[in-house]
């Protein structure tokens, strides 16, 4: 017996090839999937563990093979690493982060032992599935873009590697019980007198496993991707995304005090707040902004200084309103009585995506105007704010919601705000208001009070109007070099000092809400009512996205003045808004600091918009986005073209509901009707069934029929005798079939007890057809036919009678049985 | 022959945990809002959904067809082929497993073979071998043929099954003979070396010329001499029929530890048969004595000698081989002048004292001109054969 060791050394070097990529593919598995585990927490030695091993296993076991952990000592490590890990649930307290990070641990543990085995299909089978438990325990608490970053790389690692599994299971040899590739292999039941190896064709397949493998991942990606997708935005949702029930990432600040470090704390987080999109109704195009958008998000009114410990500290507050005057829808929008007036306003769309939220504060720039009802949604009539109008609750989940304003003009957002006039009752609540905007104590503050003084008249000498006293009193903080802008307030707080009469008379440093407070005394102590509004001041685009983006370090307080019409002088005309006796005008005193946020680049902005889509399109997905149905309605962000895919989708049924699809060529009448159209087209794919299969086995049998009725009969006598006689007995050659071919067919049809084999002479009658037919030889004519074609005519002729004879008895017997 | 398949998909064992992970994921992330969650659940069901229809039309498009070689013999190395066609005109088939089961007629020996397809093109076809050796000779089932994929995530297994059989005779192994072999088998050597003068034929050596004589061929017309005798000369072949042989094998075994020994007589009567028939000029009659005796002549075609070695093959040793019926079947056919060459794997005298009917087979044997008695066992085997390497 001869030895094929030569043949399987081929055999195992070609499959060693593609375990050593499945080794490589198995190993950057095990690293990826602890980073995914490690991004969304704090273990950060959960990716050492995972490369150490990794690089380890790769190198020291799979390639030099140094060494192997066996499957008894895996065990046993695998059983320590559960029970080592697995000490932090027993604590009794309630599944959370440590828990989640005890089972992360244990799972890189895991696969760090099985990276310390010689390598089988088992192994590469446990490892994918623990690379798959990773990606579910990271599922739950990763919802940073990282997470889908890096579930494209290891998917599609994963598919090639699953690919080359599969491809070692069709080239595998069959007694792989002797490879050392696969010691858990079938159990083959091969026999000692048989010995197979694998072909040329195995071989090949070896050599080309890997190359398929990624053209399978290259194939399949997209098949794949449109049916995850369609699953995950179709399955129905029924409870809310976890994400936005969550409470730990809401925004804080804008509430109804703000503490005066509280903006500043603010100021250092980088977190997005708001996504602000401007479309010019005119145009329909997205509309920029030239000096930044300030979007009020609260007014504060009552100043307060109180003392802390050993230092003193103030907050403003808001003052109560009475709910049942104050609030109201969002008023409509105003259209001008002379048309020539909307030539000096740009009427914009805002929408506006604001994150989860400790309270209920919407943010706008006013004047605003509804665009559609939403009975969510409340408008505090004076202060030219918006909030959502369930109050009360410690967390405000993440919400759209949209507007309409006249406060640009070429892209310079209004500084003045018409004030709602009111009637009899209302005039007096309103002037209750204005007097609580006077509230100066000149003796807890007498530098502002000086200062203001100061200002108070003109280079000239002569008195400053309002308005001029207030530009004044902005263009004091804002271009002095005594005051500069800072968050690092380390300075000392002085005893029985208001902190604000310390920083206009001691530090002259602080950030914008020292600023704003400072200015609003001031503009107090000279009788001009004033209130502090904090919000965001924003003008970072991003071009991905055409948003605004309004992050937390964008939070700014700045002031409102309330300016009678007679004092705005040639200012008094403003446009886009109705004409009113009184004015809010804004007021920014903070000046320009290089301390303040650059605006990103467009890296930075990218990954803002891949982390965005992330969050709106898949971390948030739940019933309310599926319906399409955002809060406000009428947004129209980048984020949601699912929904608009389902609106779009719903209005094509409603109008076939409606029978006005195609423009109402199909409109139903009295004759079409759903059970019209549902018969209609069940009848067509009953016809198209029955035509494709019909229509398919009438296609295929016609040249069948063609090809069995043109058998072709020799030419040379003897040979197609010996054919007649044996069509006798249904033994027919087949077109395509060689003489040699049939004389193995028909000996095998005609083998059976008690008829001579036709075996030899259908051969030597073969070898002498070819020898006529094809070897130049006369043929011979029947009168002198060759004794030996004679006789092995005979020798047939006698075979197909016995075959009959044989035939007829069984039929016979079959009948007197049946009759029997 | 028959050819009806069948075709099964199931989940693969990493197929049944990523199901069952996925499951877990829809649950937990439809119940607890967690997306991400059922993003991986959504691309596990994506990948087990493509997976599943696109393994059964790597399979199912797939015809295969089996071509065996004619001839084998025991020890020697040979290739089964496999003929796939995909029937899709669309889509290509890529890394299919093609298993095929080899099952010897009496149940004695089986074996799984198999081979890897890399991909068969949409509409086209591609072949596919494994190697083969067979240590016992016989008759040979191949089928049925098992193709499966797991491709091209492993998490499927779609498999066929083709009921396709068929069937192989494997010859005994053939010897290598000593060089003055011929004197080892028959004494009188004159009994296989007569020659025969004809004209015109192929099958031999050139002998000379002679005059144009009524039914000639004229092929066979040597035209230069013709051209220079100006009369007709064709040339006269010698056909070389050097023997008239009858061969007994007689393949006895007592229990199991001879049977390598009758193994040993069956494959010298094949080896003897092969080389005396491969020079086509004969006429042999071979007689088979096992459990069953059978005879069977040639006259040295291809054929003919195929047929004595299928005979061969078919034997089946027996501590009681039917010696005498095959003698009896044979002498008819050969004539009592034939030389008579019995090949056994005992002594004549064992052979003598424990067949039955020992009277019969001597009265058989007695008027028979010339016979020799061959025991593989003893030295006479060193005689006609080259010693083989262990």
């Amino acid at each position: 017996m001869i030895v094929a060791t030569d043949v399987r050394a081929g055999e195992r070097q070609a499959e060693r090839v593609v375990f050593r990529r499945l080794e490589l593919y198995f190993a950057t598995l095990t690293v990826l999937g602890a980073f995914v585990l490690a991004i969304g927490n704090d273990g950060a030695v959960i990716p050492m563990i995972a490369i150490f091993f990794a690089i380890v296993g790769y190198v020291f076991v799979d390639l030099l093979k140094f060494f192997s952990l066996p499957p008894t000592a895996a065990y046993i490590a695998m059983a320590l690493a559960a029970v080592f890990c697995i000490a932090d649930f027993t604590d009794g307290k309630s599944a959370g982060p440590r828990q989640l990070l005890a089972v992360a641990h244990l799972l890189v543990l895991v696969q760090a032992i099985l990276m310390m085995q010689r390598k089988s299909k088992r192994i590469f089978e446990q490892l994918a599935i623990f690379c798959l438990l990773e990606l579910i325990v990271a599922a739950v608490f990763n919802h940073a873009i990282s997470f889908g970053l890096l579930l494209v790389p290891i998917t599609m690692i994963a598919a090639a590697a699953l690919g080359l599994l599969a491809a070692v299971s069709a080239i595998e040899p069959v007694d792989s019980s002797e490879a050392s590739l696969e010691p858990n292999a079938k159990t083959n039941r091969h026999s000692s007198a048989i010995m197979v190896t694998v072909g040329e064709s195995t071989r090949s397949a070896a050599t080309r496993a890997n190359h398929y493998s990624k053209m399978s991942v290259a194939i399949f990606a997209p098949a794949i991707i449109l049916v995850a997708a369609v699953f995950f935005y179709a399955l129905p949702r029924t409870s809310e995304a976890s994400r936005t029930s969550r409470l730990g990432d809401a925004m804080v600040g804008f509430a109804d005090h703000v503490q005066l470090e509280q903006i500043g704390q603010m100021l250092r987080n980088p977190a997005i707040a708001l996504h602000v999109g401007l479309v010019d109704r005119s145009s329909g195009d997205s509309y920029r902004v030239a000096r930044g958008i300030y979007l009020r998000g609260r007014v504060l009114e009552r100043y307060e200084a109180k003392r802390i410990e050993d230092r003193t500290t103030a907050q403003w507050n808001a003052l109560e309103i009475a709910q049942d005057v104050e609030l109201a829808p969002l008023p409509p929008e105003f259209f001008p009585r002379r048309s020539t007036d909307s030539n000096f306003y740009d009427t914009l769309n805002v929408s506006v995506q604001r994150e989860s939220i400790r309270s209920e504060s919407l943010f706008v720039t006013a004047p605003y105007h509804r665009l559609n009802r939403n009975p969510e949604i409340v408008h505090l009539k004076d202060r030219w704010t918006i909030r959502t109008r369930e109050s009360g609750l410690r967390t405000h989940a993440k919400m759209e919601y949209s507007f309409g304003t006249n406060a640009f003009r070429k892209g310079v957002q209004s500084e003045l705000i018409a004030r709602a006039t009111e009637d009899a009752s209302g005039a007096n609540r309103m002037m209750q208001y204005q007097n609580e905007l006077l509230v100066f104590d000149p003796n807890s503050m007498p530098s502002i009070a000086r200062i203001a003084n100061d200002l108070t008249v003109n280079v000239k000498g002569e008195r400053r109007s309002d308005y001029e006293l207030a530009k004044s009193i902005e263009k004091h903080f804002s271009t002095s070099s005594d005051y500069q802008y800072s968050l690092n307030l380390q300075s000392k707080s002085v005893k029985n000092l208001d902190p604000i009469e310390q920083f206009v008379s001691i530090d002259r440093k602080g950030h914008c809400q020292y600023f704003a407070s400072a200015m609003a005394m001031m503009l107090r102590s000279q009788k001009i009512p004033a209130r502090v509004v904090v919000g965001y001041h924003t003008d970072e685009y991003n071009e991905w996205a055409n948003l605004y983006v309004a992050r937390q370090l964008h939070a700014h307080a700045w002031v409102e003045a309330l300016i009678d019409r007679d004092q705005l002088g040639d200012r008094s005309r403003v446009y886009g808004q109705p004409e009113s006796t009184q004015y809010w005008l804004r007021l920014d005193p903070t000046p320009f600091s290089d301390q303040g946020p650059e605006s990103p680049g467009p890296i930075r902005q990218s990954i803002d918009f891949a982390q965005t889509w992330w969050d709106d399109n898949v971390i948030e997905m739940d019933a309310s986005q599926q319906q399409g149905s955002a809060i406000t309605g009428g947004i129209h962000s980048s984020g949601q073209w699912h929904a608009r895919a389902v609106d779009w989708l719903s209005r094509q049924i409603r109008r076939i509901q409606a029978g006005d699809l195609g423009g109402g060529a199909f409109a139903g009448r009295e004759v079409t009707s759903w059970p019209t159209a549902v018969t209609g087209v069940g009848l067509i794919l009953a016809i198209l069934a029955l035509l494709r299969f019909r229509l398919a086995k009438w296609i295929w049998r016609v040249p069948n029929r063609r090809s069995n009725s043109t058998e072709i009969r020799p030419s040379i006598g003897y040979y197609a005798a010996a054919l007649d006689e044996l069509a006798r007995v249904g033994i027919h050659r087949r077109p395509a079939e060689t003489p040699t071919e049939f004389v193995g067919t028909a000996a095998a049809t005609m083998r059976q007890p008690g008829v001579p084999s036709i075996q030899g002479p259908m051969e030597r009658l073969t070898a002498t057809f070819y020898l006529h037919r094809f070897g130049g030889d006369r043929e011979p004519d029947d009168r002198c036919r060759s004794d030996s074609v004679t006789a092995d005519l005979a020798v047939i002729k006698t075979s197909v009678e016995s075959t009959l004879r044989i035939r007829t008895e069984l039929a016979n017997q079959t009948e007197e049985e049946s009759i029997e | 022959m028959s050819t009806q398949s069948r075709i099964s998909i199931r989940l693969t064992r990493l197929g049944f945990h990523c199901a069952f992970l996925g499951g877990f994921a829809v649950f937990g992330g439809a119940a607890r809002g967690f997306n991400l969650l059922l993003v991986l659940a959504a691309l596990l069901i994506g990948a087990l959904l493509i997976h599943w229809r696109w393994s059964r039309h790597n399979i199912a498009s797939i015809a295969v067809g089996r071509r065996l070689p004619r001839e084998v013999f025991v020890g020697q190395r040979f290739s089964v082929r496999f003929q796939l066609a995909n029937r899709n005109r669309f889509l290509m088939a890529w890394m299919i497993r093609l298993e095929d089961l080899i099952e010897s007629i009496t149940g004695q020996d089986q074996a799984t073979a198999g081979c890897g397809i890399a991909s068969v093109r949409a509409g086209g076809s591609e072949s596919a071998d494994y190697n083969c050796m067979f240590a016992r000779r016989g008759r040979y089932r191949f089928g049925p043929m098992h193709l499966e994929s797991t491709f091209p995530f492993a998490l499927f297994r779609c498999c066929k099954t083709i009921n396709e059989y068929d069937e192989i005779c494997i010859l005994p192994e053939l010897l290598e003979l000593a060089q003055r072999w011929e004197h080892g088998i028959v004494g009188n050597r004159d009994g296989i070396s007569t020659n025969a003068r004809r004209t015109g034929s192929t099958n031999g050596e050139l002998f000379g010329l002679r005059e144009w004589q009524n039914g000639d061929s004229p092929k066979w017309i040597h035209w230069r001499t013709t051209a220079r005798l100006m009369t007709p000369a064709v040339r006269q072949f010698e056909q070389q029929r050097r023997f008239d042989l009858c061969i007994i094998v007689d393949a006895y075994a007592a229990d199991e530890s001879d049977e390598p020994l009758a193994e040993t007589a069956i494959s010298l009567a094949a080896t003897i048969v092969t080389k005396l028939l491969s020079s086509r000029s004969g006429r042999i009659v071979l007689g088979t004595a096992g459990s069953n005796h059978n005879v069977a002549v040639g006259i040295g075609s291809d054929s003919d000698q195929y047929q004595m070695l299928v005979l061969l093959a078919d034997v089946k040793i027996s501590q009681n081989p039917r010696i005498a019926a095959a003698v009896g079947q044979v002498i008819p056919l050969a004539g009592s002048t034939t030389d008579l060459i019995v090949i056994s794997s005992r002594s004549e005298s064992d052979a003598f004292t424990n067949t039955d009917g020992t009277l019969h087979l001597r009265r058989q044997i007695a008027p028979l001109a010339n016979v020799r008695w061959i025991n593989v066992g003893d030295k006479d085997l060193t005689d006609l054969v080259v010693a083989r390497s262990t």
